[in-house]
């Protein structure tokens, strides 16, 4: 029943353009678990490509794979908590990257994953790694910050993790 | 050390400054004890972690937590005088617990070991992560997570002896205002006291309007739960202030703290009820925690000595 009926349904395509000028081609149904495009399709803006100016092509690469698997009726729950596992494997930056993207293209599943991801990451680091990590520059005078770590010294204390990743 | 770390001068790394909504889902993941190291990351972060709308997604995020994995349980060590807690999730998932200790405020508030008193500290309550904790002169709002506590304001009962003094710790919601009410309550005396942490001071409610057993209030639904001489559940409102009672009849009810054995196991009962309902119905569960948590203390014990 299940099978006849999917395959009298017409599948609507899209086509995704990431900010590099690649195209990518995926199925309606998957690519709306973004409210984003979503929105779009509601509205009758999908017919040709659509421009997604802020994920680069390796971002969307890795979104695409990410919404596949967790629309595919096939999948079972073990096989999508391992990809989950993997897929937060990738290098905090590219998780960083994934992340805006989840924001921008509005996948609140993936977009909780990653903030995740990050958290447990940075947990154990040093501010001075975070702010490597995510690009900061430290607006405090040091007597400023001396007073900060002051407040809560036993913070600081223990194996932290320099690493930037 | 890690103030003398040098980082190399060039950086491969092309990230963009990170929009605040972000950072902010990214920081209510964190634990307390990573937020408070990263509150000198920037002016920026350290803005984030402080606001009370983050202090609010926080609290709720690890609350919510399905698989309890903030959720810790704390323990009063008499022998050592000291807390420890565990994660919950290791009581019931690991084979073998390992406890921690814990700074407390008597510790920096300059309690003489020397004196010998029997129990220097009671846990009268906790609602989310605050402690509520009293000693023979004092009462105390302790934060575990941050290590910050707060001394309460002479309350100025007319009877000032602790062991006479019922009390339940609680939160409400409404105000967004944590209460601690205490009270007398004999053949003698009859007086209530509320305390507000947000205006920090007393002030007189209405009476109890029952006489009840010496238990500290369980905080459930916004209000605080007492079981009366006769038997009943009576309560108090924290919004509103006010008393009401529970239609409900409770058959049994063991002393907290009180030892006993199930099997071969002793077992500290932390509060177990007997009710005509499947309100409390869960004591069998109760009990297994209760070993584990036994167990535990025994371990660090045995590991400290």
């Amino acid at each position: 029943m299940a099978e006849a009926s999917s395959s009298i349904t017409e599948k609507f395509f899209l086509t995704l353009k990431s900010s590099d000028g690649d195209e990518f081609v995926l199925e309606e149904s998957i690519a709306i678990q973004s409210i984003t495009i979503k929105n779009m399709v509601e509205d009758g803006c999908s017919s040709s490509v659509i421009p997604l100016s802020k994920v680069d092509t390796e971002t969307l690469i890795k979104v695409i794979e990410y919404m596949k698997m967790h629309s595919s009726t096939s999948s079972n729950e073990e096989e999508i908590e391992n990809f989950d596992k993997k897929f937060v494997s990738n290098s905090i930056n590219t998780i960083l990257n994934i992340l805006e993207a989840a924001n921008f293209l509005d996948i609140n599943n993936l977009l909780e994953l990653c903030a995740e991801a990050v958290a447990n990451r940075i947990k154990n680091k040093t501010p001075e790694a975070v702010r490597k990590i995510f690009n900061i520059t430290s607006d405090f005078t040091p007597e400023e910050e001396a007073e900060i770590r002051n407040e809560t010294p036993w913070a600081f204390e223990g194996n932290l993790d320099h690493s930037l990743d | 050390m890690e103030s003398n770390f040098q980082y190399p001068p060039t950086s491969s790394l092309t990230i963009p400054i990170l929009p605040a909504e972000l950072v902010t889902e990214i920081l209510s993941r964190l634990p307390v004890k990573s937020l408070l190291r990263f509150k000198c990351v920037s002016e920026l972060w350290l803005a984030l972690i402080c606001s009370p709308e983050f202090v609010k997604t926080h609290l709720s995020l690890s609350a919510n937590n399905k698989d309890y994995s903030r959720h810790k349980v704390m323990m009063y060590h008499v022998p050592k005088y000291s807390f420890k807690d565990c994660s919950l999730m290791s009581l019931f998932n690991e084979s073998v617990t390992e406890a921690f200790d814990l700074n407390f405020p008597m510790k920096f508030n300059g309690l003489d070991r020397n004196k010998k008193k029997k129990y220097p500290v009671w846990i009268m309550g906790s609602v989310n992560g605050l402690i509520y904790l009293v000693n023979e002169d004092d009462m105390f709002l302790w934060n575990p997570s941050t290590r910050k506590y707060k001394k309460l304001p002479d309350p100025r009962l007319t009877l000032r002896y602790i062991f006479l003094r019922m009390c339940g710790f609680g939160y409400d919601e409404l105000h967004d205002d944590y209460k601690v009410v205490i009270f007398i309550n004999n053949s003698s005396h009859d007086e209530v006291k509320i305390y507000s942490l947000k205006s920090d001071s007393w002030k007189n409610v209405d009476a109890c309007p029952s006489m009840v057993h010496y238990v500290p209030g369980k905080f459930v639904n916004g209000k605080l739960h007492w079981v009366t001489f006769t038997q009943n559940i009576i309560s108090i409102d924290l919004t509103g202030e006010r008393w009401g009672e529970m239609e409900i009849y409770v058959e049994s009810l063991v002393c907290p703290f009180s030892k006993t054995k199930v099997g071969k196991a002793k077992i500290t009962i932390l509060l177990q009820i007997t009710c005509k309902s499947t309100f409390f119905s869960s004591s069998v569960k109760f009990y297994l925690l209760f070993q584990k948590i036994e167990q535990a203390m025994h371990m660090q014990r045995t590991y400290n000595s």
